[in-house]
């Protein structure tokens, strides 16, 4: 079923070209005058054929070509991206779990899962990741002041268990994806542009009802094990950030923030929407960036089980199967036909941040945005060399180049993108697969 | 956080060991008919042989919110589908430890609470309200006698002095602004987002002589009751057993879950367990390839879903034991399914059992939805099926496979089975090791194409069926047999398939992956289920009789 661009255009979400009203609009935010950074998470699963994705090299980084999966969608934003060749998930080594649990937390936490009573898709034991992700990690230096800290948002993002989650805030505590844009839309932007005396109205009945919710965790009779004590006080430890988050209020409609069109109920988990599903996220996505309603975000397509279909490229094969087909197997070319629908989802994605201006250029140049997988490559499992692409950049990282590798750990590469985003952590993860930034890179 | 019992890591012949038999010294003490007659909590500590865990506060899951709120509120929109989803292990989102709060979870349930509240107030005022305001009761009386009901059905008991004035607080601050409704909705915003609302707390201040063990308190022994039955709060005989000391007696709290047991809310959560057990969610979104299965529309999963809850329900109530729930060859069917099983379709919108054919089809995992469960889009999946039998019925985990070697699906090939295209696993010797353990299981299912029809060839090639349990220590399942009724034959009369199956009802019912001090009462469920003849009724009430459950270890 074809989508076409009528269709997306009625989807309800505006995305008009904007005036460049630069320097006024940066006040109508509301915003400090420095412009916020942001990163974005973008996370496609099960490897992908590596002849098809790596560029070519040329004589200098700067030099490249794009391969298969990238020339056609990401021609025009070329000289937005880094690409790397020979970076590993080093981390995977440790801990239990089959390949896909690990990789699924290794990708943005830089550690080894902890041991658990979680079966993997082949049936091995595991328990959840061991560490925070780089999106929290950054949702805590930069989302402090925002309506939300960060956005975890999906595409067919389901299940519940190791294999279908990457965002944590701790050893421990995954984050779920919210896979349905009218639920995202209705928590993020309902309240936009109510007028002032309304919105205090609502900002002050809030601050009173939760205030008489902690009195409630106060008024606890009960004498609790010391583990229970803990989880009530992470608790109320939310609720209290909460009330800080409601006096931040729900955003002020400017020129580049507009509230988006209402999106329609929609089936979240069939093939039959996902295109549309995904067009609606990112533009969520986008426009609560816009907004600064939020400076994280994470959009996860599938899962590690990946029991999906792409009947729109002609892909019928179920997701995790596909990834196991042999190497000389012609259906490998589903999987380049896959990928480079993700391709066209990242250039999408791009579009919309450099069509904002922004400071002195567009939303991109004070954004970065990760693209990663929980394997390098779907039939053997392999952490070796993984498909990360990062573009935008803050912090004023040198985009438009290849980067070549020889097996570093991909902790050096979440360091260095804390770095960026101006938080100068100098470890990430596992302080033993992680030396520092990563060298040549920023 | 608990540690994981690490047997089976260190272990290398741990893909023989099962994981609810984790083999226990403790000897085995009857509790039985030996009824303390006082509350001397140390001659009952020395009696048990078994240990507790400590109590572990749970937060409510969706669909325990959905229930309790539709009897606090009369809310059946089940609007909790806007919370985020659960973390789950083991298949459960019911997990203690797992199922947790987190920064927007915190705002979504805001923002619920504010839903409900207004429209609870709205359009089902009688059910909330026990009073109005009026000539004989001031705005703030009334307000005082709907937090004593609301709070105590909400709360799930006795609502302390201090809980109840800072309610009163909420209502008046609320009704400052103008109205007694407004002061109401507050109150109810308030309660529905309060600890005690929101998880099941255990650990009255009770424990006494720096007792190590204690009893769980009548209150909380109503929630425990309650929720493992009905997924709901305790209803008002539950409450006031509670407060009139009836529900401290091994006998009184038997009785109650006998009562329990035969009511039909008890349906819906025997639904929720095996939803969740033989996660069903799957069928959800599952994609069938339109050249291999033309006949295949959308609609049919959820046709399969309410199938299969429908055969769950029929066979765990009319039957009640294991072995019928393996070997009931009923099966439901709507207009949209009949015709693919080659029976006659009932009237549009309504649900029929039909006997299928009983040489082809024995129990739950002969089921037409389990079966297109288990399958690819164009074809059956061997793998799958095998991985899922020796998962959920046995137990069994899997080790991962080898590191870094290239590990390929056989492609479909029009002059072979599956059966011969999977061969390659039993040659390879890289493979060999954990494929004996699955593949000969998923053969045995051959016979069940991807949509879960009865076939006895496929590309004009017959059939073998053939399987076996190899690595798996159980007389009951040694040995070949040919065909899924012949290996579902095997699973009802396996001890090691009553154990797995009371396993999985135990990890449901405490919310946790069974510690090492819950080897000893697991033991005496297992054993009462066995003895039972695989009675489900009989595996319920032994765990509600467990150490573990009447007791919970106190910590410092």
């Amino acid at each position: 079923m074809k989508l076409s661009r009528r269709r997306l255009l009625q989807s309800g979400i505006a995305s008009a070209a904007l005036p460049l009203l630069e320097s006024t609009s940066s006040r109508a935010y509301g915003q400090t005058p420095a412009t916020p950074k942001r990163l974005i998470v973008f996370f496609h699963p099960n490897g992908t054929h590596a002849g098809a994705w790596f560029p070519t090299a040329g004589s200098t980084p700067d030099a490249f070509t794009l391969n298969r999966i990238h020339a056609d969608p990401l021609a025009a934003h070329k000289s937005d991206l880094v690409f790397f060749r020979g970076i590993d998930m080093k981390c995977t080594a440790l801990g239990p779990g089959e390949p896909h649990q690990r990789g699924m937390a290794a990708f943005l936490s830089g550690r080894h899962l902890l041991e658990g009573g979680f079966v993997g898709g082949d049936g091995s034991l595991a328990g959840w990741g061991s560490g925070i992700t780089l999106d929290q990690r950054v949702a805590q230096a930069l989302g402090q002041g925002t309506k939300f800290g960060s956005l975890e948002l999906g595409i067919r993002a389901t299940g519940g268990e190791v294999r279908h989650r990457i965002s944590y805030t701790g050893a421990n505590q995954p984050l779920p994806p919210q896979n349905d844009p009218r639920l995202v839309f209705n928590s993020m932007f309902s309240n936009l542009g109510t007028p002032g005396e309304d919105a205090a109205r609502l900002r002050r009945r809030r601050a009173s009802v939760l205030d008489g919710v902690r009195n409630q965790f106060s008024a606890l009779s009960t004498r609790l094990s010391s583990v229970d004590r803990q989880k009530l006080e992470q608790h109320l430890t939310l609720v209290r950030d909460l009330e800080t988050r409601i006096a931040a209020g729900d955003g002020t409609a400017s020129a580049a923030c507009n509230k988006p069109g209402t999106p329609p109920a929609l089936n979240t988990n069939s093939e039959a929407t996902m295109e549309q599903i995904s067009r609606l996220q990112i533009d969520l996505t986008v426009m609560a960036m816009a907004c600064d309603l939020t400076r994280v975000a994470s959009l996860q397509y599938s899962n590690g089980q990946n029991h999906i279909v792409f009947p729109w490229v002609n892909s019928p094969m179920d997701g995790h199967a596909l990834s196991h087909v042999g190497n000389t197997d012609p259906a490998r070319e589903q999987i380049v036909a896959r990928d480079r629908w993700y391709a066209g989802e990242f250039a999408y994605l791009l579009a919309r941040l450099k069509s904002i201006p922004e400071g002195n250029g567009t939303m991109l140049d004070h954004t970065l945005v990760l693209w990663g997988n929980e394997l390098a490559e779907g039939n053997s499992h392999s952490h070796a060399n993984m498909p990360f692409v990062v573009a935008g950049r803050a912090g004023g990282l040198r985009t438009g180049r290849y980067l070549q590798y020889n097996g570093v750990s991909h902790n050096n590469l979440l360091v260095s993108l804390l770095n960026l985003l101006g938080i100068p952590d100098t470890r990430f993860g596992n302080p033993d697969f992680c030396t520092g930034p990563l060298s040549g890179f920023a | 956080m608990r540690s994981w019992h690490r047997f089976w890591r260190h272990n290398p012949a741990f893909v023989l060991a099962l994981c609810g038999c984790l083999g226990s010294s403790t000897p085995s003490v009857s509790l039985g008919a030996d009824k303390d007659a006082t509350d001397d909590i140390h001659s009952e500590t020395q009696a048990l042989a078994c240990q507790a865990e400590p109590g572990e506060a749970r937060l409510l899951t969706r669909e325990e919110y959905n229930t309790v709120v539709a009897e606090l509120l009369g809310d059946t929109s089940a609007p909790a589908r806007v919370l985020p989803s659960e973390n789950k292990v083991a298949g459960f989102e019911n997990n203690a430890s797992s199922h947790q709060v987190n920064p927007n979870y915190v705002r979504s349930l805001m923002e619920l609470a504010e839903v409900l509240s207004t429209r609870a107030l709205a359009q089902q005022r009688s059910h909330v309200l026990p009073c109005e305001p009026g000539p004989s009761l001031t705005a703030e009386q009334c307000a005082q006698r709907f937090i004593e009901t609301f709070a105590r059905k909400a709360f799930r008991g006795a609502v302390s002095t201090e809980a109840s004035a800072a309610l009163l607080e909420v209502f008046r601050a609320g009704a400052a602004d103008g109205s007694f409704d407004a002061g109401i909705s507050q109150v109810i915003e308030v309660v529905l987002q309060s600890p005690n609302f929101l998880y099941r707390l255990e650990g009255e201040a009770d424990a006494s002589d720096g007792a190590a063990r204690a009893r769980i308190a009548p209150a909380e022994m109503a929630s425990r009751l309650s929720f493992l039955l009905w997924g709901a709060g305790p209803d008002d005989e539950l409450l006031d057993a509670a407060a009139n000391g009836r529900l401290s007696e091994s006998s009184d709290i038997e009785a109650q879950a006998q009562r329990m047991l035969s009511s039909p809310r008890t349906r819906a959560r025997v639904a929720s367990f095996h939803r969740q057990w033989l996660h069903t969610d799957l069928l959800d979104g599952l994609a069938k390839d339109a050249a291999t299965f033309p006949g295949y529309i959308p609609s049919m999963q959820r046709a399969w879903r309410e199938s299969l809850d429908r055969y769950v329900d029929d066979a765990f109530w009319s039957g009640g034991t294991l072995s019928s729930l393996l070997s009931s060859n009923t099966t439901f069917v709507d207009a949209t399914l009949a015709p693919l099983y080659n029976v006659s379709p009932p009237a549009a919108g309504t649900f029929v059992p039909v006997s299928l054919p009983a040489n082809e089809r024995s129990g739950l995992l002969t089921q037409p939805a389990m079966l297109s469960m288990l399958a690819q889009p164009d074809q059956s999946s061997p793998i799958l099926r095998g991985v899922f039998v020796r998962e959920k019925f046995l137990c069994q985990p899997l080790p991962p496979p080898p590191a870094n070697v290239v590990i390929e699906a056989p492609s479909p090939d029009p002059n072979a089975t599956t059966r011969e295209r999977y061969s390659q696993h039993s040659a390879n010797a890289a493979c060999a090791g954990c494929h004996r353990l699955m593949d000969p299981v998923g053969f045995a299912f051959e016979n069940f194409d991807g949509m879960g029809r009865y076939r006895t060839t496929e590309n004009n090639l017959p059939i073998d069926a053939s399987g076996e349990f190899l690595g798996v220590n159980d007389p009951a399942l040694s040995g070949a047999f040919v065909g899924a009724q012949a290996l579902s034959s095997r699973l009802a009369n396996s001890r090691t398939v009553s154990d797995c199956v009371a396993l999985q009802w135990w990890r449901f019912a405490m919310g946790r992956i069974e510690t090492k001090n819950d080897t000893c009462n697991l033991k005496k469920a297992q054993d009462a289920f066995a003895q039972s003849g695989g009675r489900f009724d009989a595996l319920l009430l032994a765990i509600v009789r467990t150490p573990a459950f009447r007791y919970r270890e106190v910590t410092p």
